[in-house]
């Protein structure tokens, strides 16, 4: 009796075998996922996330995501063109090429790059191998290693030798790797566009934000050239602009209407909405960039703070009839009661007056490819292939000055077609002109290293500025070496 | 032989009961009382027979016995006595308190042994500290009573949570907070959902201080591994009150109390302050500020402080009952407390009802239940919410321009700080329009069914639960500063959190011989489910409806909702074996499987062992006089923290949005973590050797400690390279020490018509980070602008603050060339040196020192009880020594620059005339934000904590025919006197402690106060 008490005892002690099971349901859990096109689809959109603000909104610690301001705000601010205004030291070090491998905003950028990266990754790797429509799957795979690309096209510009990781990270080993040369890393670049060029889906999430055949050979025009590759690099702008499928828009103000958002001359914008994120996830263009106080009685752009402003030199550089001059900067308000205040120039391209009066939370996209860069690029490689320009050349370059000519109303008798130049000239010409119009498009530090020209003319530009021919690399962030002994240093960092 | 003597024995036995029953009766009556008053329902039994009687209210009693019987006087927790009976007579009988019934058993979880017995570290604070002690929560009532225990309180608001530390933090990113266990219920103290600015609800506010039997607190790991993954940072047991057999035992104690602010912060008035906002302007070069035109006109102004701060009221009722008949007893009790704040328009109400209930079930069965069921409800004003702008309103308050009244010349409430600062609003109009409200009700209890299935073996099975329902509403109304940028803001939260529990153990206790054992086996499963839902609006144009219809806000702003759980299962076991009462030894280990870690590790065992010598009841100490008691033990043992989130282990998929063109929300799914396998629990691994004495009689007791503790594979959420696409992951990584020595003190100081006894305790616990495995340190959260504050490093403890060091002024005709600088900031007379650590001329983050250590060199507590005829005093007094507070309030305090109100040590300000060495000169351009060794204060303390004094009325109340058994008057006063060189509100503040990195911050806080109350405690 007392041991059959005992065994009944026993038996009530209920031992639960799977009753340490985790079931998230507020969550998904990655081993349960990637199974369907829909769980395809929403791998693939979540890498825009990255690329844009990052899930955390406007609340993330670094504004997640490159394209948010510091792709547009790096590459003018380290060069002649634009000065920085705010007290953060991360910034300021970078307008004087004061930096060093602690500056927290290039420890941010090299983040935003590897975790998309991760993500683009993960679609990479996984969604071949769901079952779903095959043209589809290599769709959003095309999607993928688009970005992809764009971001070690960024890696490479920016940080020369940079570890190329392109499977997504299970083990943790897997992101303690060194550096790959950056000649691989312009290899890997090629072979995502490539593949992606071909593989791309005309009739399935077309456009809007999304790579393109058409983007694919632009960005590899534009890769090609930084390698040197000019006759590759003219084949593929020559692609682009034969296709006649993003004709320049007839006038430059265009550009940065809202209306022509994805549409025109722009073969690929990062897409934002302060629209439809409800304030939270737009860029920071007119925070950053329109001018302080100017808001009064709902009139006049809202927490704007002007953080980085035009040096003189850019400024002055421009033909004061020049139609990039009257759209690229803002010099004055006038309210509805006529009263004007006017000011020093700030950035005010990026500002649609008549759709967002109040600024702040903006809907305009960032523009990563247009067909007048397409146009220099191609211009700039035939100069290079045949040591001189070529007529094809020359038509490039007085297309894009043809249009700067256009005031909105009629052609100016400014900025006449360029002809004779030697092939030094031309180079000269080139960088000019791309100077004039792109600015704070991401483009500026490229061009004045790719040309040679960093440290003479950033330090004609800005007296404070220290630009040493080192600077042509940035840094490896401190951090990352710290965590990872993997990881050399750009000398002499 | 044997069968002769038995037989002789049984004939004289039967010949004497012939006797008795031809005898005639007699009476005998008198009195039962113990040293102090008389027993009520003492039982009175003729010896050997079931006649009987109790004692009446005044202790008396009448029985009839026949002459030569004996009777036995017995009561609950005293020592019985017989008295034989031989003629009628009166009696007065004293019974003596039975110490080991009383005092002498110890709750050790899944069971309890004789105090004797114990091995471990174990801790033991009885109910009568709680007795007449404004407290609202237990938490506030242990601070200074256990050695090695130190309370620290995050915000003075009424209700709120406080932290408690058990010898040292033993995790980084993990929980350090006790395991605290009700009545054998284990709590899960997550209430905080974050719809409200300021601290959490307190969680243990939900048990009645006065339902408390007992609280032990296990210190070392031979007593704390019993509870596995939980054991780490210690466990307090909390015992409730049960039934006891008799007549009902009525209390009733009601308290009121009045609080009041224990300093201000001294503060120049409006004309001191224009004075210096028109140095600092006049020093800068800038223009005077139009506001300070006349400083002598502007008089004194307004005292912010006085226009928050109050002399604020608390009650507290609490009606218990204790009873019981031969097979069910019960203890049931109800509590309703109310505080108000001492800053206007805060308070805290909460009510507690309380059933605890035994059954006996024949002979083998018992059964019983632990119930409580609790509301509490905190109306809080903004405090406590500091980041990079001040946000509190006691900041506010401090800042505020005192030129300024509270209203405007239309009555209506001046809107925000006209100085330089026009992000601080009206603290007066915040604190009226700001609604924010925290109801929580918890329901707490158990069922236990115990089951004897041999003499000395019996199976308990028990089933408990702990189930929080959270509400969490706030408004900021459109129309004062705060609700300025969003036009007006709401938020409502809600939190359902369910912890059930299923324990069942066998317990086998047995003495044969000079062998006793003691041992346990079990098993548990626990799973505790939280649901949240959290929604927020903003954009109000009518402010009427606030917080009740959030809908009226043109914006959402935020819909959140989640839901997540974890379980545990274990396995269970001790034995404790006692050889000769001389020679003890336990042994124990608990199997915990906890869901939150990786599949290759879900299950780990803690084993410890634990020995001990009675050296007493050797033979050569037998007769030792002078040592009463000697005990010495040796324990070690495993034990983990399991701390961190759930599904910490699983590679996790985040909600992502992009766009795609304006007409297509592009809905995602992306990484947010990586799948880790490996993650597993904190091991802390810990050696406890402690002695136990007694000296003349155990008038003089001593228990004194030291230990080893070091923890491993701490669960860091580290850094880890950007190239894994994440910016960090839980590791179990890196390790460190907490080393002590805790000394105890009880003494029997006078035991005459005064009665004098006194116990101290004394505790030293030294911290330090052994390995992080990164170069990188841990970083506290930037405050103010400030960075690098506390850095978690390697061979460091966890709390040390770094900063510049100050080198005096610099005075007039000084080489400014010769000043160490900061990058972008040229030094000029009368601003402050620092010191160039590596003599290159600029100051840079190598140039910082170690300026200090949160943690306290040691914590102490004192308490002395003296009685006198009627009268108690007690006397509490207790203190830390030796710990170093960032006092952040003088950042903005002393910022000179007339942009906001500073303390009255601008008034020491340096001047070409008043050449100070100490404070720098005005200056309205932006200073240097560093922090110095200026902001960095000792945090010592010694406080007079509590001082009480009672009368017991009851012998003045003899005429009265039913009079209760006590009848007590009170009056008490806590924090009265406090020692300290700290000049913020109060040393014992501690902002961020629940977060190692942010250890020893003072900030907008919410300030302590000064307590004083009356009461009256009855016992029926």
């Amino acid at each position: 009796m007392r041991k059959l008490s005992i065994l009944l005892v026993f038996s009530l002690i209920t031992v639960a075998c799977d009753f340490l099971e985790e079931t998230p349901e507020s969550v998904i859990n990655s081993a349960t996922f990637y199974k369907t096109e829909a769980d395809a689809i929403a791998a693939t959109n979540a890498i825009y996330d990255y690329l844009t603000v990052g899930t955390e909104g406007i609340f993330d610690r670094g504004f997640g995501g490159i394209f948010f301001n510091d792709y547009w705000v790096f590459k003018d601010v380290m060069s002649d063109n634009a000065m920085e205004t705010t007290a953060s030291q991360e910034y300021r070090t970078l307008s004087d090429f004061a930096f060093t491998a602690e500056n927290e905003r290039i420890e941010l950028y090299w983040q935003d790059i590897y975790q998309t990266v991760n993500a683009a990754n993960v679609v990479i790797d996984r969604v071949p191998l769901i079952d779903m429509n095959p043209s589809r799957r290599d769709h959003l795979v095309s999607e993928a290693r688009f970005i992809r690309a764009m971001m070690y096209f960024e890696a490479v510009r920016f940080f020369g030798d940079a570890p190329l990781i392109l499977r997504e990270t299970v083990e943790l080993s897997d992101a303690f790797v060194g550096r790959t040369s950056a000649s691989q890393l312009y290899d890997a670049i090629i072979e995502d566009l490539e593949w992606s060029r071909d593989h791309l889906s005309n009739t399935f999430r077309v456009g809007m934000g999304r790579a393109t055949p058409m983007a694919c050979s632009a960005l590899l025009s534009k890769v090609y050239l930084e390698m040197g590759e000019y006759q590759l690099s003219a084949d593929n702008a020559a692609v682009v602009i034969n296709s006649n499928k993003h004709a320049l828009f007839p006038d430059f103000a265009q550009l940065f209407k809202l209306d022509n958002a994805n549409s025109g001359e722009i073969i690929f914008a990062v897409n934002y909405s302060g629209t439809q994120s409800q304030g939270f996830k737009p860029n920071q263009y007119h925070v950053r960039l329109l001018p302080p106080n100017l808001h009064k009685n709902d009139e006049g752009p809202e927490n704007a703070y002007g953080w980085e402003v035009p040096t003189t030199d850019l400024y002055d550089s421009f033909d004061p009839q020049d139609r990039r001059r009257d759209v690229t900067f803002i010099t004055s308000f006038t309210y509805s009661d006529g009263s004007t205040v006017t000011f020093s120039p700030h950035f005010g391209k990026f500002w649609d007056q008549e759709k967002e009066p109040l600024g702040n939370n903006t809907d305009m996209d960032v523009i990563y490819l247009r067909t007048a860069d397409i146009m220099l690029v191609y211009a700039e490689a035939l100069n290079e292939l045949n040591d001189g320009p070529t007529p094809v050349a020359y038509e490039m370059i007085n297309k894009v000055r043809k249009r700067a000519r256009f005031n909105g109303i009629t052609e100016l008798d400014i900025l006449p077609d360029l002809s004779g130049l030697s092939y030094e000239q031309f180079r000269d010409a080139v960088l000019q002109e791309r100077r004039w119009e792109l600015v704070m498009e991401g483009s500026r530090y490229h061009d004045l290293v790719r040309m040679g020209k960093l440290v003479e003319r950033v330090s004609a530009a800005k007296p404070t500025a220290t630009p040493q021919s080192f600077h042509v690399l940035l840094p490896i962030p401190q951090r990352e070496r710290n965590l990872n002994s993997n990881l050399t240093q750009n000398i002499p960092y | 032989m044997k069968f002769f003597l038995s037989r002789l024995f049984a004939v004289a036995l039967m010949s004497l009961l012939a006797h008795f029953a031809l005898a005639q009766a007699l009476v005998v009556s008198g009195t039962v009382t113990d040293e102090k008053e008389p027993l009520v329902g003492a039982s009175v039994v003729q010896k050997g027979t079931t006649k009987g009687t109790v004692t009446d209210v005044d202790g008396k009693f009448t029985i009839e016995v026949p002459p030569g019987s004996t009777l036995q006087f017995s009561f609950i927790g005293y020592v019985s006595q017989e008295i034989a009976i031989n003629s009628s007579s009166t009696l007065s009988v004293v019974l003596v308190a039975d110490e080991e019934i009383l005092s002498e058993v110890v709750v050790i979880g899944y069971g309890s042994v004789k105090k004797s017995d114990l091995t471990g570290s174990v801790a033991s604070v009885k109910a009568e500290d709680f007795v007449n002690t404004a407290i609202s929560s237990i938490d506030q009532g242990l601070q200074g009573k256990v050695a090695g225990l130190v309370v620290s309180m995050a915000s003075g608001q009424p209700g709120a949570a406080s932290s408690v530390r058990i010898r040292g933090t033993t995790s980084i990113n993990g929980d350090n907070e006790p395991l605290y266990v009700i009545d054998g219920v284990f709590i899960v103290p997550e209430t905080n959902v974050g719809a409200v600015t300021g601290p959490s609800l307190n969680p243990l506010a939900n048990i009645n201080p006065s339902d408390i039997e007992s609280i032990e607190v296990l210190k070392d790991a031979s007593a704390t591994a019993i509870y596995g993954t939980r054991g780490a940072n210690g466990v307090i047991l909390v015992t409730t009150k049960r039934g006891k057999k008799g007549v009902p035992q009525i209390s009733i104690n009601y308290t009121r109390s009045s609080q009041e602010l224990r300093r201000k912060i001294p503060m120049l008035n409006a004309a001191q302050l224009a004075e210096l906002g028109n140095e600092a302007a006049d020093n800068s070069g800038a223009p005077r500020r139009q506001i300070y035109a006349s400083p002598t006109n502007l008089g004194v102004g307004t005292d912010w402080q006085d226009q928050i701060f109050r002399v604020a009221p608390m009650n507290n009722l609490q009606v218990s009952a204790r009873g019981g008949s031969e097979n069910t007893t019960y203890a049931v009790s109800t509590n309703y407390f109310t505080q108000e704040g001492i800053i206007r328009n805060s308070d805290f109400t909460k009510g507690n009802i309380r059933i605890n209930l035994d059954q006996k079930l024949g002979k083998k069965f018992a059964m019983g239940t632990s119930f409580s069921i609790n509301r509490s409800s905190l109306r809080g004003v903004v405090t406590d919410a500091e980041g990079a702008i001040p946000s509190s309103v006691t900041s506010w308050a401090l800042a505020f321009n005192p030129g300024l009244g509270v209203y405007d010349s239309n009555g209506d409430y001046v809107f925000q700080n006209n100085t330089s600062q026009p992000s601080v609003g009206n603290p007066v109009a915040d604190i009226n329009k700001t609604e924010q409200l925290s109801n929580s009700t918890r329901l707490l209890g158990n069922f236990f069914v115990t089951w004897e299935l041999l003499k000395d073996l019996k199976f308990k099975s028990s089933i408990g639960t702990d189930a929080v329902f959270v509400t969490q509403k706030s408004f900021v109304p459109n129309d004062i500063k705060r609700g300025e940028g969003s036009n007006g803001q709401a938020a409502i939260a809600n939190q359902q959190a369910l912890n059930w529990l299923f324990e069942n153990t066998l317990n086998y206790n047995r003495t044969i011989r000079k062998h006793s054992i003691n041992a346990v086996i079990g098993h548990s499963l626990q799973a505790y489910d939280n649901e949240f839902l959290f929604t927020a609006t903003s954009d109000f144009d009518d402010n009427r409806l606030g917080y009740n219809a959030i809908q009226v806000g043109a914006k959402k702003t935020l819909v959140l909702n989640e839901t997540s759980g974890w379980q545990i299962q274990s396995f269970l076991g001790r034995l404790n074996y006692v050889f000769n009462e001389k020679y003890l030894l336990t042994v124990s280990a608990r199997v915990d499987g906890s869901s939150k870690f990786g599949v290759s590790h879900r299950y780990g065992t803690f084993p410890s062992v634990a020995v001990a010598w009675r050296a007493k009841e050797e033979s050569f100490m037998k007769q030792s006089d002078l040592i009463s008691d000697l005990k010495l033990r040796l324990g070690y043992g495993v034990v983990g923290n399991q701390g961190i989130p759930p599904y910490s282990s699983l590679g996790l998929l985040e909600t992502t949005e992009a766009y795609f063109g304006e007409n297509d929300i592009a809905k995602g799914s992306g990484p947010k973590s990586r799948q880790n396998n490996d993650l597993k629990w904190e091991t802390t691994s810990q050696l406890d050797a402690g002695i136990d004495l007694g000296l003349f009689a155990d008038r003089i007791t001593i228990t004194t400690d030291v230990y080893y503790k070091k923890t491993t594979d701490l669960l860091l959420d580290a850094p880890i390279p950007y190239t894994s696409g994440f910016p960090s992951a839980y590791f179990n990584v890196g390790s460190l020490e907490n080393k002590g020595f805790e000394f105890a003190l009880n003494t029997v100081n006078i035991d005459k018509a005064v009665k004098w006894n006194s116990s101290l305790n004394f505790a030293v616990n030294r911290n330090k980070v052994l390995n992080l495995n990164s170069k990188e340190g841990i970083f506290a959260d930037p405050l103010l602008g400030v960075n690098g504050w506390s850095v978690i490093n390697e061979g460091t403890p966890i709390g040390t603050l770094y900063g510049y060091k100050t080198n005096g002024i610099i005075q007039t005709g000084e080489d400014l060339s010769a000043i160490p600088r900061f990058v972008n900031y040229v030094p000029t007379y009368g601003d402050r040196k620092y010191v160039d650590k590596d003599n290159n001329g600029t100051l840079t983050e190598d140039d910082k020192f170690v300026l200090g250590n949160a943690n306290p060199d040691f914590s102490f507590g004192m308490n002395h009880t003296i009685d006198y005829r009627n009268f108690t005093l007690s006397v509490f007094i207790q203190g830390v020594y030796g710990n170093e507070v960032v006092n952040f309030n003088r950042f903005s305090l002393e910022s000179f620059d007339g942009n906001q109100n500073n303390s009255t040590a601008a008034l020491e300000r340096w001047t070409p005339e008043n050449p100070g060495n100490e404070y720098p000169r005005a200056n309205v351009l932006p200073r240097v934000n560093t922090i110095s060794d200026h902001q960095v204060e000792d945090g010592s303390y010694v406080r007079l904590k509590d001082i009480t004094l009672s009368y017991d009325f009851v012998r003045l109340l003899s005429f009265m025919k039913v009079k209760p058994t006590s009848l007590k008057l009170f009056v008490s006063a806590k924090n009265i006197i406090t020692l300290t060189d700290y000049t913020g509100y109060d040393p014992e503040v501690s902002r961020f402690i629940n977060h190692p990195r942010n250890f020893g911050a003072d900030y907008g806080s919410y300030p302590t106060t000064k307590i004083f109350s009356i009461g009256l405690d009855i016992l029926l």
